[in-house]
């Protein structure tokens, strides 16, 4: 099965193959976590978008022109920016109702992870200026990540998120003059400390 | 260009999202404007520092595990929805009313 096309492997996913589903997965899942991990700032929410992203998509197979113009690859990106988008909103609300003083830095990454070669100084300064991505409001978040860490083009960003390019570029602005605000004091500590 | 125009333009700048007008318009305006010129060498070092996090990659980190646990989670939910729904079947379609028709008097 591993050979055969990706038209071919949809077609069969379609009629119910996990197997293929699987192969899509394997071809997909590192750019889709990627994405989930830039947008929350913590693996286990990006595992549960991945997961739900591929769940909603092989579902909605039926619904995917194999000979439009979308790739399987970014109708795959389209719905999990989507799955990520609510998956923010639901987790904000919750932490609203069940916690009012969780204002420490997010390190369970770090700490799952340890890394002895890499400079101590520069790993607490991503941690934190993740947590303060992390504080963007959401529109301004996605904006963001999109641009900063995906690259795509502001063209891009708002034919997938379905905004005009002006209020993209206006996100955009308004996401970098908060974290300018907020990263300008912490560089200033860190510049002794990174080299 | 006036100074809060350039504002915005600076961070467009790195982004690579200026036209090649917009982009000499800046160069000019910067080299006029002093206060421009520390906005920018600011904007500069903010965004540098954020290339290089930004560089960082979250699956060099993960577990090697993740990704099979997470097939495993996608898989069983899959199966669980299709044993839910079963594919239609054009048949039992047409046997249950038939059915319930020949139940009623």
């Amino acid at each position: 099965m591993s050979g055969m096309s990706e038209e071919n492997l949809i077609e069969e996913a379609r009629q119910g193959n996990i197997e293929a589903w699987r192969l899509l997965y394997e071809a997909n899942k590192k750019k889709i976590f990627a994405l989930a991990y830039h947008l929350t700032c913590n693996v286990a929410d990006a595992e549960d978008i991945l997961q739900e992203t591929f769940i909603k998509a092989f579902h909605r197979l039926p619904s995917f022109q194999t000979r439009s113009k979308t790739t399987l690859s970014s109708w795959i990106y389209w719905i999990a920016v989507n799955t990520a988008i609510d998956f923010c909103r639901q987790k904000k609300r919750k932490e609203k109702m069940n916690s009012l003083y969780r204002k420490n830095f997010p390190s369970e990454f770090f700490r799952d992870n340890p890394e002895p070669d890499r400079d101590f100084a520069l790993r607490e300064l991503a941690e934190k200026i993740e947590y303060f991505i992390n504080l963007l409001p959401l529109r301004q978040r996605i904006t963001f990540v999109l641009k900063h860490y995906e690259q795509l083009t502001i063209k891009e960003i708002a034919n997938l998120l379905g905004c005009t390019e002006g209020s993209i570029k206006q996100n955009l602005f308004r996401s970098l003059q908060v974290l300018r605000k907020n990263l300008k004091s912490l560089l200033s500590e860190a510049e002794d400390e990174v080299p | 260009m006036r100074c809060p125009k350039v504002r915005k333009k600076i961070i467009f700048h790195f982004y690579g999202e200026l036209s090649p007008r917009e982009e000499a318009g800046l160069k000019k305006h910067l080299e006029s404007c002093s206060a421009c010129r520390k906005n920018y060498s600011e904007i500069k070092s903010i965004w540098q520092t954020l290339q290089e996090i930004s560089s960082k990659s979250p699956l060099s980190d993960s577990s090697p595990t993740l990704w099979e646990e997470s097939w495993q989670a996608i898989e069983m939910k899959i199966k669980e929805n299709q044993f839910l729904t079963p594919a239609i079947n054009p048949q039992r379609e047409y046997l249950i009313p038939a059915l319930w028709s020949g139940a009623r008097p």
